[in-house]
């Protein structure tokens, strides 16, 4: 069944080889996907390449999309898949090369400039701090509970479209988001 | 409402899935319940924090970089099958021109032997000649 989106409209035109409409749909994600595996992985600029590969990917297997549930519903699943496989690529190469470990302090996704216009610069390292600890709270979240609490939080999808993405049913999804709230609280409590 | 069911529904609370009647039982009771009113505003606060982190914006030229990397991408996959296709060209050239000339030879060898056989008169009694007309040239015919 065709749904009336304007996407699935474009990802048509992908499929029949038209590039404007890839450009089109590329400006018209590129933040959430970005956002997505940012907040997954923990690293921006290893989130826009890992987002230039689900952008080619999308490209290449249009002639495998069918327009049966929302553009946004495919694109995540992507999304997901592709965060999936880095977190693997990069378990396997923790353990390939124990020496290689980040020292500490030296977390590239908690790195934010000093905010020089903050007037109180013991307030502004607290919040960075606080930030850094929420966002290391999401990342380590288990595959399905992490993706489950971004899409929701962050890009505000219904429960059935995330069910849709994680190819679960919905009370699957309130359980996984239910563990994943009950594991912030912890990691969390008194924090802020 | 008891403690127990008032946490069971801390998630249908927090994604705003509570009747108006469900919602005001479950305040009620956590006006009143101070271990649900700080297990509550914990549970709240941490999924409320997470708003704390700001999104990434795209860096400039993302959609151009995204658009340089396919064409690069497209460019290096079609590279080998075009050198794939390349060698099963030349490899059919080849086998086609080999094929023809060792026909050819093969041809011209079995003339060579019919012409011997046609000027020896020892051998003429033995020659078939209905069975191989067709490999005979004019001269051949003309020699019989």
């Amino acid at each position: 069944m065709i749904q009336p989106d304007e996407d699935v409209a474009l990802m048509l035109r992908v499929k029949r080889g038209d590039r404007e409409a890839f450009r089109t749909l590329v400006e018209r994600y590129q933040r959430p996907v970005i956002n997505i595996i940012t907040r997954s992985i923990g690293d921006a600029w290893e989130a826009e390449d890992l987002a230039q590969r689900v952008f080619v990917q999308v490209y290449r297997t249009a002639h495998r999309y069918k327009p049966t549930a929302k553009f946004s519903t495919w694109l995540f699943t992507i999304v997901h898949n592709t965060v999936l496989n880095e977190h693997r690529r990069r378990a396997r190469r923790r353990t390939e090369s124990l020496e290689q470990l980040q020292q500490p302090g030296e977390d590239s996704a908690g790195w934010q400039p000093a905010d020089e216009r903050s007037p109180d610069p013991a307030r502004a390292a607290a919040e960075r701090e606080l930030r850094r600890k929420i966002r290391a709270a999401v990342e380590a979240l288990p595959d399905a509970q992490r993706t489950a609490v971004i899409l929701c939080r962050y890009e505000g999808l219904a429960l059935e479209e995330i069910a849709r993405v994680l190819r679960c049913s919905v009370p699957a999804v309130k359980s996984l988001l239910h563990r994943a709230r009950v594991t912030l609280k912890e990691q969390l409590r008194g924090q802020y | 409402m008891n403690c127990h069911e008032v946490q069971d529904q801390f998630d249908e609370r927090l994604d705003g899935r509570l009747d108006d009647a469900a919602r005001q039982r479950f305040e009620a009771h956590v006006a009143a319940c101070a271990v649900c009113r700080k297990e509550w505003t914990d549970y709240a606060a941490a999924w409320e924090a997470l708003r704390r982190v700001e999104p990434v914006t795209p860096s400039v030229g993302f959609v151009e970089r995204t658009l340089r990397r396919l064409d690069e991408e497209t460019e290096r996959r079609l590279w080998p099958v075009a050198i794939r296709w390349l060698a099963y060209g030349t490899a059919l050239v080849v086998l086609g021109l080999g094929s023809g000339l060792m026909w050819r030879q093969h041809a011209e060898r079995e003339r060579a032997r019919l012409y011997a056989k046609i000027q020896g008169s020892d051998y003429l009694e033995d020659f078939d000649v209905v069975a191989n007309l067709e490999r005979l040239t004019a001269n051949d015919k003309e020699a019989l």
